[in-house]
């Protein structure tokens, strides 16, 4: 807005300074990344003397990472299907069908959105050893699925409530179905909801970190999350460098949201989230 | 609940019999829609969660085939009345406050400085103030305990590169500044979240009351006041709802920083998840952990309806 030399300076100087403790140790990780662990211990600050690419192929096979990754993409991934599909059809219904009971619905969505996992953790864990799903990956899909669903559903109801009713009654008009209406008129409109919701559950279940540490036990199902969190045996010898090139690993579906997809995700973010 | 009253009340069989086809059609595939979503939230969700609220009140330790004895309040005045719980409720509510307003007025601060002004390039604003959340809070906190380490740690690092030479903080490993550090962490990767929610509503106001208020002689700070904030309100309240929701139980930053300990140096990070984790995962105390659930759900409800009441109240009129 302004351009006025002197306040111009001092506006770039206080961007800097207040994004610098976002980039800092980001760059740090970066860089340490890179690094050896005795340069770490001595001088973290410093440069390494040459960039040692070597860490990210011991994290990559040594400290088995690619067990990680491949774990996370096949949870995210179903998660992210899953909650897809049922977000859409089941916010379509609350958005846009008549049937009895359907304010009671809405009603038990918003109860679980404000209703934390931890307050029912006791109970869930014992729900999933009756059905046998203990220490295994389908457990974690189905419950983070489940615990996830209430967001996105409402989103997309926000996004059928958007779409003009008027383009369902002419589909009926030309005699298609209730089901027509939503698979071939409804659904393909609320597309770039549906894209939003897709980035948000692979995100969400990509991070997440609960369900994982309570569900898996077996170290090679562990999720790259989860896994990190255990990369940290306390003693003497850390092995500092593999878990920074790990965790930049774990960056990668993140950086390449960002870069593919930040202007439609922005604006996904603004339509839906806000009209309960 | 009474809203709810004439929803439920309709005779299902009579109602059928005198709906129309369209009616009915919308009937039949909305059974469709639902079912599969309400029977996986059915079984992962409704159900433990009532379950919680019976198990608070018998004695059972989560392993036994029998659910121990009915015992009332008993077991809410045993896992209450200790150290660890008043500390994680002091905590909780410290951090919902955090959570409340340090990440979300930073993001929208920085947003409304990148958006609104004339500084260039905003592609490498943007991405400076959203790094953070490039890794997961999870992560965020595990590579918090190295940046934090009182040697090679790089705050550490930074201090005494700076020419402090003596100040050697234990971030996390001193009971009095840990649940800070801990903090720190979560805003940390938080205000990326909030910063770019407020990108995005920021850049939808219409830019013609911008340059309106430019004509009028209006100063940065006065556009930001009665421009910005206003207009970005809905989405204000969005995302302090979530922060609200994500401070009160900050599991992801908390475990990472404190394992294996789980809850730094004399319970000073315990927050009430921690503490269910620890019972309901390792303590093997099942009711216990029913008991804080219950709490803990009561009070995440309580604060969002109340802050959600408050927004509402507040609301301008228009």
């Amino acid at each position: 807005m302004l351009s006025t030399g002197l306040t111009r300076y001092a506006l770039y100087a206080l961007v800097i300074l207040l994004a610098l403790p976002f980039v800092f140790p980001s760059a740090w990780v970066l860089m340490a990344s890179f690094s050896t662990n005795t340069q770490i211990t001595m001088d973290s600050l410093a440069l390494p003397d040459r960039l040692y690419v070597e860490n990210y192929a011991h994290a990559w096979t040594g400290a088995k990472f690619s067990t990680f990754v491949y774990n996370s993409l096949a949870v995210s991934g179903s998660v992210t299907v899953l909650i897809g599909v049922l977000a859409t059809m089941l916010g379509y219904a609350v958005a846009r069908l008549e049937f009895p009971g359907r304010r009671l619905l809405l009603l038990l969505i918003m109860m679980a959105i404000v209703t934390p996992v931890f307050s029912y953790l006791e109970p869930l864990t014992r729900v999933v050893r009756q059905l046998g799903l203990a220490n295994s990956r389908t457990a974690v899909i189905l419950t983070t699925t489940a615990t996830f669903l209430p967001v996105p559903t409402l989103l997309m109801r926000s996004f059928f409530l958007q779409l003009p009713e008027e383009l369902g009654d002419a589909g009926r008009v030309e005699g298609a179905s209730e089901w027509g209406v939503f698979r071939h008129i409804m659904a393909p409109l609320a597309r770039s909801g549906v894209l939003t919701v897709l980035i948000f559950a692979f995100l969400w279940s990509w991070n997440d970190l609960l369900l994982p540490a309570v569900f898996l036990q077996a170290p090679d199902k562990y999720t790259i999350a989860y896994a990190i969190t255990t990369l940290k045996p306390a003693g003497f010898r850390q092995d500092h460098v593999t878990m920074f090139a790990a965790s930049i690993i774990s960056t990668g579906p993140m950086i390449v949201v960002y870069l593919l997809l930040m202007r439609r995700f922005i604006a996904g973010l603004t339509v839906g989230g806000l009209r309960g | 609940m009474s809203a709810l009253g004439n929803s439920l009340r309709p005779r299902p069989l009579e109602a059928w019999r005198s709906a129309s086809a369209k009616a009915r059609e919308q009937w039949r595939l909305a059974a469709v829609l639902v079912a599969p979503a309400l029977v996986l939230m059915g079984i992962f969700v409704f159900y433990p969660a009532l379950q919680t609220i019976g198990l608070s009140f018998y004695k059972w330790d989560g392993i036994s085939p029998d659910m121990g004895d009915f015992v009332g309040f008993k077991t809410f005045a045993r896992a209450t009345d200790n150290y660890p719980f008043s500390q994680a409720i002091k905590n909780s509510l410290l951090w919902g406050v955090v959570g409340l307003f340090v990440p979300t007025i930073i993001g929208l601060v920085a947003a409304a400085l990148v958006e609104d002004t004339n500084l260039r390039p905003k592609a490498l604003f943007r991405f400076a103030f959203f790094v953070p959340y490039f890794f997961s809070m999870a992560v965020a906190a595990a590579l918090f305990t190295r940046v934090y380490d009182p040697s090679y740690g790089m705050i550490n690092q930074v201090i005494h590169a700076l020419g402090f030479t003596d100040i050697k903080p234990q971030w996390l490993g001193d009971g009095r500044i840990a649940i800070y550090a801990a903090m720190g962490v979560f805003v940390w990767h938080e205000t990326a979240f909030c910063y770019i929610v407020f990108t995005a509503a920021i850049q939808q106001i219409d830019r013609s009351l911008y340059d309106a208020a430019k004509v009028d002689g209006a100063s940065e700070v006065q556009v930001f006041r009665y421009i910005t904030i206003p207009s970005v309100r809905d989405v204000a309240t969005f995302v302090m709802t979530i922060m609200l929701i994500v401070g009160l139980t900050p599991f992801a930053v908390v475990f990472p920083l404190t394992t294996p300990g789980l809850g730094g140096p004399y319970y000073s990070t315990e927050i009430l998840p921690t503490l269910i984790f620890k019972k309901a995962r390792m303590g093997y105390n099942a009711s216990e952990a029913a008991a804080l659930g219950v709490i803990l759900l009561m009070l995440v409800i309580g604060i969002v309806t109340a802050f959600l009441w408050f927004r509402e109240r507040t609301a301008p009129k228009d």
